[in-house]
């Protein structure tokens, strides 16, 4: 398993997309989650912004919304992710 | 079978926001720790302890709600191993807990307790984690709020 890993971005993975927990369950609500926590902790510069923007614009579908993941069908919860994008144009 | 007509007619809603009401539901809810549902909903204690504070907040009644026990419990929820906030003392962290902790220590205007105790940096440390896919599907089933 795991020893000493960080629950914010030690979840991050090559994708960009952050798993909620060690245990691997992925969704764009995570992102938004560590996004959040990390703005509220004045980190965000710690965080690959370019990665992280790019995996949320995979998220974006032709109807305007965002998924879960990239290609799945718009939530209203991931509305939360223009909040994230938001922070990071004017956090990095 | 006769039925009264009140009983059958809604009632009107009320013209004005029940804030004494609605404190006392928000303060009720932990208080129910010997019911089922209190015990069954620990995995999401640290978020509902968020939205109760939240509510209050917005209410203006935000001392309802001891400073110091909101602060005692957030760190009871530190799990050292995963180095984040876990829902409920022993729970593995989880990042939506974890966001939830650190929203109320801000609300509290308590960040500054995470440096005290030393875990601000290993919030936020890069440590790739590896992983077990194992449990994926039966996260997403009860991890939803």
């Amino acid at each position: 398993m795991i020893s000493g890993g960080a629950v914010l971005l030690g979840l991050q993975l090559p994708s960009g997309a952050i798993q909620g927990d060690k245990w691997g369950e992925i969704d764009t609500r995570f992102l938004y989650c560590a996004v959040s926590a990390l703005a509220h902790l004045g980190a965000l510069d710690q965080l690959d912004r370019d990665r992280t923007v790019r995996y949320i614009l995979a998220c974006h579908n032709p109807d305007g919304g965002f998924g879960t993941d990239p290609g799945a069908e718009s939530h209203a919860a991931q509305g939360t992710l223009l909040s994230n994008l938001a922070n990071l144009e004017t956090a990095c | 079978m006769s039925t009264s007509s009140a009983a059958a007619t809604p009632r009107a809603p009320p013209g004005e926001l029940l804030i004494p009401l609605h404190v006392a539901f928000v303060e009720a809810l932990d208080k129910k720790r010997d019911s089922l549902a209190y015990h069954f909903t620990t995995h999401l204690r640290m978020n509902g302890v968020y939205w109760g504070l939240a509510a209050l907040e917005i209410l203006g009644r935000p001392e309802v709600l001891d400073r110091q026990a909101l602060i005692d419990f957030v760190f009871s929820c530190w799990n050292d191993d995963t180095a984040g906030f876990g829902s409920f003392p022993g729970h593995d962290a989880h990042v939506h807990s974890t966001l939830s902790a650190i929203q109320i220590l801000a609300m509290k205007d308590a960040l500054d307790e995470l440096d005290t105790r030393g875990v601000r940096d290993r919030l936020v440390q890069c440590k790739q984690l590896s992983t077990s896919a194992g449990t994926r599907e039966a996260e997403s089933l009860i991890n939803r709020p």
